[in-house]
């Protein structure tokens, strides 16, 4: 089990060595064989784990990052977000749709650092569309509608995965070598973790993190 | 926080109309603050109704449909800081109620950095109370039913008290970097009283809508008068926009 500091110093002295065997860095085409990386949330207390999110951060800035999937669709329907939670990675675009049945228009708006933005006042039937550049969580709402809320978390990179209510998770296809497993808490209740993984073509790495207060 | 835009406002020497407003000691000044929530630029139809408030949709539109009240939104948090920083005075402590059983439904208060927070157990059994608000991580350990225990504020920013027993936060906190502070609403006034003359920024925020900020400078025995807003008008706009 590891998290904090150990996680850090762990990572730096296991890149430094595998960098120096020449280990593959670079994440490389979809047909490249790659692996499969699970683990287990384990948290002490009350946590919405199903509304957490783990994801890989590489710690090599040079390595090369897949390139964004198609855009994400996010409806607005019941005056509410739908999925509430959107995981997107640096450079994904999302469609905001007003789904709404009945004549109901609705705004699309973030004030957070990551992004700040206003997609104006628009009626059912009508799509707008942000790109997020910069990685982070996105918080959503609309300004007509005082319960409308959303995030969409944008990931450095596209391995992410969604953990499931008994913490359990998994991500698939990821390049071979060293990256660092990170969560992320819609709620927040534990400081956030990270613990460097090694990935292998075609095996299974396991990386378990214990949510701690401390 | 960064806020999005600097609004007009207007400083008088004398407070026209608000009799009741106190004289500044001498030598010293005093501001009124007037808070508004600025609904979108283009809310208002064709046929002259709001898609925020019109009467008839109002009344339809509960549950998820409810809309942001503008005229008499809650929790905007109001503050005043010089602007060349000075030695901040000692602050009097916050007390704010925590029970475990009771979660927070809207900001308790607002506080500034270095204001001491008094948490106080009102619910009916001990309880650990603690938080991970990025600059103000803190753990009180157990405080026993109608004990208390507190806590400093380090940095500015929005304060989740947790509790491990709940999901949602049992009290939520606004910490301005500086002092005075006051929560408002719009439609309402915040007044700071006998301020040391000398430029300040007056700053807003709330928990959905962004704040703002705006610059003023205070003259001995001023009375001045002063506006802050709350709303996404000052947000950099993607795709056509309504006017």
């Amino acid at each position: 089990m590891w998290h904090g500091n150990r996680a850090v110093i762990l990572l730096l002295s296991v890149f430094f060595v595998l960098s120096s065997t020449r280990v593959a860095r670079t994440a490389g085409p979809t047909s490249q064989p790659c692996g499969r990386i699970t683990g287990k949330i384990i948290s002490p207390g009350e946590v919405p784990l199903s509304e957490m999110i783990v994801y890989l951060e590489s710690p090599d800035d040079k390595r090369t990052i897949p390139t964004p999937g198609p855009a994400v669709k996010v409806s607005q329907k019941e005056a509410k977000f739908s999925p509430a939670i959107v995981i997107t990675c640096v450079g994904q675009t999302v469609d905001f749709l007003n789904d709404e049945e009945r004549a109901i228009e609705h705004n699309v708006f973030s004030n957070t650092p990551v992004k700040k933005f206003d997609l104006g006042l628009y009626k059912p039937g009508e799509s707008r569309s942000v790109t997020f550049e910069k990685a982070g969580a996105v918080f959503l709402y609309c300004s007509i509608h005082r319960h409308m809320d959303g995030v969409v978390f944008v990931s450095p990179t596209p391995f992410t995965g969604r953990v499931e209510k008994d913490g359990t998770y998994g991500i698939d296809g990821v390049p071979p070598g060293i990256w660092i497993v990170k969560t992320w808490q819609r709620r927040r209740h534990f400081p956030e973790l990270s613990i460097p993984v090694l990935s292998e073509a075609d095996k299974i790495a396991t990386a378990d993190l214990e949510l701690r207060r401390k | 926080m960064k806020h999005q835009s600097a609004f007009i406002i207007l400083i008088c020497t004398v407070l026209a109309g608000c009799e009741s407003f106190p004289q500044p000691t001498p030598g010293l000044a005093s501001i009124r603050i007037h808070v508004m929530a600025e609904p979108k630029t283009g809310s208002v139809l064709p046929d002259g109704s709001s898609v925020y408030d019109s009467p008839g949709r109002r009344e339809a539109d509960t549950g998820n449909f409810q809309r942001v009240d503008y005229p008499s939104l809650d929790e905007i948090v109001v503050w005043i800081e010089p602007v060349i920083p000075s030695p901040q005075m000692k602050i009097a402590a916050a007390r704010i109620d925590v029970a475990v059983k009771k979660p927070a439904v809207a900001i308790a208060r607002a506080v500034s950095v270095h204001q001491p927070l008094t948490l106080h157990n009102t619910g009916t059994e001990a309880a650990a109370f603690y938080s991970v608000s990025d600059g103000n991580e803190f753990d009180l350990g157990s405080i026993p039913a109608g004990g208390q225990k507190n806590y400093t504020v380090r940095s500015a920013g929005l304060i989740e008290i947790l509790t491990d027993t709940a999901i949602d936060p049992v009290a939520e906190v606004y910490a301005a970097p500086s002092s005075p502070v006051s929560l408002g609403h719009s439609g309402g006034e915040v007044d700071f009283l006998n301020m040391p003359p000398g430029r300040y920024k007056i700053a807003s925020w709330h928990p959905r809508l962004p704040g703002s900020e705006t610059v003023v400078t205070l003259s001995p025995n001023q009375i001045a008068v002063a506006s802050i807003k709350v709303g996404v008008n000052g947000l950099p706009k993607i795709g056509p926009q309504r006017k």
